[in-house]
């Protein structure tokens, strides 16, 4: 079978997805005559869509992340936040001298021109992430959130014919807040959350089987997948690992590349995939790079200095309000990842943060 | 009609008739038919009332970010699920039941088995497959980073070729990711 499956899946498109006649004259007078000048919140709520990302938890449940944090106004130094049954819950609340985005991006720039080092070699570009994400638990009728963290590692083989490796472990679930804690504890502390949901799982037979959805609160084992080899770093680009010896340090030829897969005229996607090259083995030419292409962009700015959910100094882009909050190591100018901080409830921040990227050269430990 | 009105209804009747397809084939796999039609109403409707933040370049991840909210707060998720079931039981009715090619079987099972995936992961599998989206801009309807919707994407593929290989579907390997 050569084809992949995004081909696969063209090929098998259902005619039913297309309507069968419309009558377009007619749709367009019923919206037009219908005047109705109310709002509706059925429109993205922002720029990136990240009001209802939050309220419904759909990005959450898959890679995002999730941590209790504290959001305060004033003080001189950032300080973890305080302590509580969340497992997470490190970040602190913005502080140190307000600083535009620019400046933030263009002092990240020139530490990592300062610091950074060439990049070296290996069978596997590994890039290890942490994160969690928050879920509904329902036990004996009572309701409480729980937030479920887990680590994941992709190893890109840069050796065709050298599988890539896909490494995921949950690391445990703990009530989110002080409130869900105490459901918990009058619940006899159980260890393992259950949450009336159904799901699907592998079966003793190995075949896939519907099974109530449950999180422990113990770390799970580390799953390791082996994958097919991909040339490429970013497929909808064409970019290939190979090509990353080779990227122009020059802002204006790398913004073409960075840029043509951004969403028209919104900077967070640019802002997105700068992140992701960074965290490749580029050079530290093209990082600086990329970070004076971030510097440009419109809308960016800032909520001063952090600690992110696993305690690291950051300092932070925003845009949109603040909602999202970009991180850049402050000791080293390398991107972190990113929280989200919604301000209708400042104690839940989605997250996606890095641990380490680099080269390795034995396959990830079983 | 004031000139400035006259311009956006042209500019709307244009994005109407250009896109209608388009909102309406992502609804029916989202919601399925039976609520396709309203969907894809009520998606124009607020694209209509709210025309100036529609983005003129690429309107499509914005429409489809629309509908999907639309589903999700004029449905009760009990109606939009019985809708959707019944739509991806229609996928796998065989047009012709004893054509047993192994085009048409082959076709079946792997739509069978997209039918078995969470509606999240059909939906980020499908996002770019049928309805032409970048990652980008689908990374922008489920609202998350593009990043992570490689990852996600990724995972979906993987459950998709796990439940296609047990349910004796023609086994065939996940693509590369990221």
């Amino acid at each position: 079978m050569t084809r992949n499956i995004r081909r696969r899946l063209e090929a098998v498109r259902p005619a039913r997805l297309d309507p069968d006649t419309h009558d377009h004259e007619g749709g367009i007078r019923a919206i037009i005559d219908n005047t109705d000048p109310l709002p509706t919140d059925a429109a993205p709520r922002d720029r990136a869509h990240r009001g209802w990302l939050l309220s419904t938890g759909l990005a959450v449940t898959a890679a995002a992340a999730a941590v209790t944090v504290f959001v305060a106004t004033s003080t001189s130094t950032p300080t973890p936040a305080p302590a509580g049954p969340r497992p997470g819950s490190q970040a602190s609340p913005p502080s140190g001298p307000a600083t535009s985005a620019k400046d933030v991006l263009l002092a990240a720039a020139r530490t990592t021109l300062r610091d950074g080092k060439p990049p070296t070699a290996g069978t596997w570009w590994a890039s290890k992430r942490e994160g969690a994400h928050v879920e509904e638990a329902l036990m004996d009728g009572q309701k409480f959130t729980v937030l479920v963290r887990f680590r994941e590692e992709a190893w890109h083989s840069q050796r065709a014919g050298t599988p890539d490796y896909y490494v995921y472990q949950e690391l445990g679930a703990a009530p989110l807040t002080a409130a869900d804690a105490e459901i918990v504890e009058r619940l006899g502390s159980p260890s393992e959350y259950r949450t009336g949901k159904k799901g699907w799982a592998a079966g003793k037979d190995g075949k896939p089987e519907q099974v109530e959805v449950t999180y422990s609160t113990k770390p799970g084992d580390a799953k390791i997948s082996e994958q097919p080899y991909s040339p490429y770093l970013l497929p909808e680009q064409k970019l290939r690992w190979s090509d990353l010896a080779t990227l122009p340090a020059d802002p204006v030829r790398l913004k073409k590349l960075v840029g043509a897969d951004a969403v028209h005229d919104d900077p967070t996607t640019v802002f997105v995939l700068a992140f992701f090259l960074y965290s490749s083995p580029v050079s530290k030419e093209v990082r600086a790079a990329l970070y004076t292409i971030l510097s440009e962009l419109p809308g960016a700015g800032s909520v001063g200095r952090v600690r992110d959910a696993k305690g690291r100094l950051a300092d932070t882009i925003t845009f949109d309000g603040g909602q999202m909050w970009y991180l850049i190591d402050a000791k080293t100018g390398a991107p972190i990842g990113s929280e989200v901080h919604p301000k209708r409830d400042p104690q839940l921040s989605v997250y996606d943060l890095r641990i380490s990227d680099g080269f390795e050269d034995s396959p990830p430990a079983r | 009609m004031p000139v400035g009105d006259a311009e956006r209804l042209e500019r709307f009747t244009d994005l109407y008739r250009g896109q209608y397809a388009r909102v309406y084939a992502y609804a029916v796999a989202r919601g399925g038919r039976r609520l396709a039609e309203e969907v894809t109403a009520e998606t124009f409707l607020v694209a209509w009332r709210r025309f100036d933040v529609v983005p003129v370049a690429r309107p499509v991840p914005w429409l489809l970010a629309t509908a999907r909210n639309v589903l999700r707060e004029r449905y009760r998720e009990e109606v939009r699920q019985h809708s959707i079931a019944e739509e991806l039981q229609a996928w796998v009715s065989p047009a012709a039941p004893d054509d047993l090619s192994s085009d048409v079987v082959e076709r079946a099972g792997l739509l069978d088995a997209l039918g078995r995936l969470s509606d999240d992961d059909r939906e980020l599998l499908t996002l770019a497959a049928w309805h032409g989206l970048s990652a980008a801009e689908a990374a922008r309807v489920v609202g998350c980073s593009t990043a992570t919707y490689f990852v996600r994407l990724h995972r979906a593929r993987r459950r998709l070729e796990q439940v296609a290989d047990h349910a004796g579907t023609t086994p065939y390997r996940a693509e590369a990711h990221r």
